[in-house]
């Protein structure tokens, strides 16, 4: 669970942001008490305008998800350690700092990079009791990683010597030694539900279709369970018949008339019914089974406003006694009627430089409407058209 | 969490049909407004010259959604003399009335909009065709001008 995230120089943020999860005031589902008396929020809900840089707040936990599972597999050419910096500024420092909680640990983990390569890396941690304290796992400069042998055993200084430059220890870690906590904390970032990577890019529904509808096909649970969830949304669709061989699958849409079934390729369906197809799959999966954390990206793709909020509420409602966390990114406003101002973030450019701030940082009202006040520009991060 | 940014005043701006938007885009994004009232976030919208209850009725379901704190409905007078040539006092007062109720300013344009601002400016800007240039031509006598002062006064009023 995350508690906070610090970063500067990041895509199209330039100062340091801080994106803060926690607060001391509010109890119920939608926060969880952690051991320290902590509250932190199971969901956060971002708006603004077209380009302001929400994308990029999602694409933070894309590339923490990246960077701290799978930067061992290279897969950017030459040295590239998978972002981009604020105004592509080559080698300017960018700093990550990210708290949160695995199922043992309490951790906090920091680095300072630039696009090509890793300056600094630490990563400390302490067992979520009162009286623990933090220890410190591994210190990683520029030219020297030292692991703390107490904490991960059998790792040597020669293996160290082999982590490349735009490698994260802890992916490095991962993939060269099955050590426990490593593996618990890789593994918290690798259970992150998202429709985003690490560079940025969305996939449409189309796009993941075959994909999504090949997991649908291995599962039957999840196939039932996405069935069920649509027949809910009243699409005239009772279920989906799936045909997977060696070089291709086929998803046909059942539709019920008069009690007789009629069958529709998907690719004639409509927008929506693909985005819900495709999107249920990352939210049944962190719903239902073993994602931890859900992070969408413009959550209403296609989809009818009341669809979103429904999909907004199920969510949560899920997660009420689960300790998950749902981020989104979107542009209806309906859950700004039912959200605390804790758990509502705005996003703005200003001189081109975007910056993240949480509702409860503006001087609002108790009891106000954030919804009305939103769409009246009273908290900024709204669009500003003149046509 | 501490309180570091202070909320926007917001006002909506809300007239009859596309001159006036062109005229209240000018207004806001004019220097003399912006640092006067930098506090304040201007919504512009407009109808589609329609009858003077039809363009309250479509201010209201707009500010229904919203909560502005002024809203200025602009409202033209020679549609109002023209569907009610006896009654339009009457009129005028019911349809302050029913504004009042939703915390709407009307702003009564004698005759018309083109007619209010060629009044104002001596006759430097009146038609549609070529008002955003003129505006910015004559923008020191559009901002003198009585019209716009009375505009001004309302945000002061708020401010």
């Amino acid at each position: 669970m995350l508690r906070k995230i610090e970063f500067d120089n990041f895509y199209s943020f330039k100062d340091k942001q801080v994106i803060d999860f926690t607060t001391s005031k509010k109890k119920g589902g939608s926060y969880f008490t952690s051991f320290d008396g902590v509250q932190i929020s199971k969901v956060m809900g971002i708006i603004g305008p077209n380009s302001s840089g929400k994308t990029n707040i999602t694409k933070l936990f894309g590339f923490l998800k990246y960077f701290l599972t799978s930067s061992t597999r290279d897969q950017f050419e030459g040295s590239d350690t998978g972002y981009k910096s604020y105004a592509f500024s080559g080698s300017k420092e960018t700093t990550i700092t990210a708290e949160f909680e695995t199922s043992n640990y309490l951790c906090v983990y920091s680095v300072a990079l630039c696009p090509s390569e890793i300056f600094k890396e630490t990563l400390k941690i302490r067992k979520l009791s009162k009286y623990s304290k933090y220890i410190e796992v591994f210190k990683r400069t520029k030219d020297k990683i030292v692991v703390n042998k107490s904490v991960i055993k059998g790792v040597t200084n020669k293996g160290l010597s082999a982590v490349k430059k735009d490698v994260s220890t802890v992916a490095f870690l991962k993939a060269n030694y099955d050590e426990g906590l490593i593996n618990e904390i890789s593994g918290y970032f690798d259970t992150y539900s998202t429709n985003i990577n690490e560079g940025g890019f969305i996939y449409t529904a189309e796009e993941r279709l075959a994909e999504v509808a090949r997991i649908y096909s291995r599962v039957p649970k999840l196939k039932g369970k996405v069935e069920e969830f649509m027949k809910n949304f009243g699409l005239g669709i009772s279920g989906f018949d799936i045909k997977e061989n060696d070089k291709q699958i086929q998803v046909e849409a059942i539709h019920k008339i008069n009690n007789k079934k009629y069958s529709l390729p998907i690719r004639y369906e409509s927008r929506g019914t693909k985005s819900l197809f495709v999107d249920l799959l990352d939210i049944l999966v962190c719903t239902d089974l073993y994602g931890k954390e859900l992070i969408v990206d413009e959550i209403e793709m296609g989809l009818h406003p009341e669809a979103v909020n429904k999909i907004v509420s199920f969510v949560i409602d899920s997660f009420s006694d689960k300790k998950k966390q749902f981020v989104f990114a979107s542009h209806t406003f309906d859950f700004l009627k039912k959200f605390d101002a804790q758990q509502i973030s705005l996003v703005e450019k200003k001189d081109n430089k975007s910056e993240i701030f949480r509702l409860d940082e503006i001087d609002v009202r108790l009891g106000e409407n954030y919804y009305k006040k939103y769409l009246s520009g009273a908290y900024g991060a709204y669009p500003k058209i003149s046509v | 969490m501490v309180k570091k940014r202070r909320a926007n005043k917001t006002c909506l701006l809300y007239g009859e049909g596309g001159r006036e938007k062109i005229f209240f885009n000018f207004l806001i994004k004019s220097r003399k407004f912006k640092s006067e009232f930098p506090q304040w976030v201007v919504s512009v919208d407009n109808a589609c010259g329609q009858s003077c209850g039809d363009v309250l009725k479509k201010c209201i379901n707009i500010t229904s959604e919203r909560e502005y704190d002024l809203v200025l409905c602009f409202i033209d007078t020679d549609k109002l003399y023209e569907d009610f040539p006896r009654g339009h006092k009457k009129v005028k007062g019911q349809l302050e009335k029913k504004a009042s109720k939703y915390n709407i300013n009307i702003v009564w344009q004698e005759k018309n909009h083109e007619d209010e601002l060629c009044r104002a400016t001596g006759g430097k800007v009146c038609s549609k065709p070529g008002m955003k240039g003129r505006l910015k031509k004559h923008s020191d006598c559009v901002l003198r001008s009585g019209f716009t002062k009375n505009i001004f006064k309302k945000f002061r009023d708020l401010s």
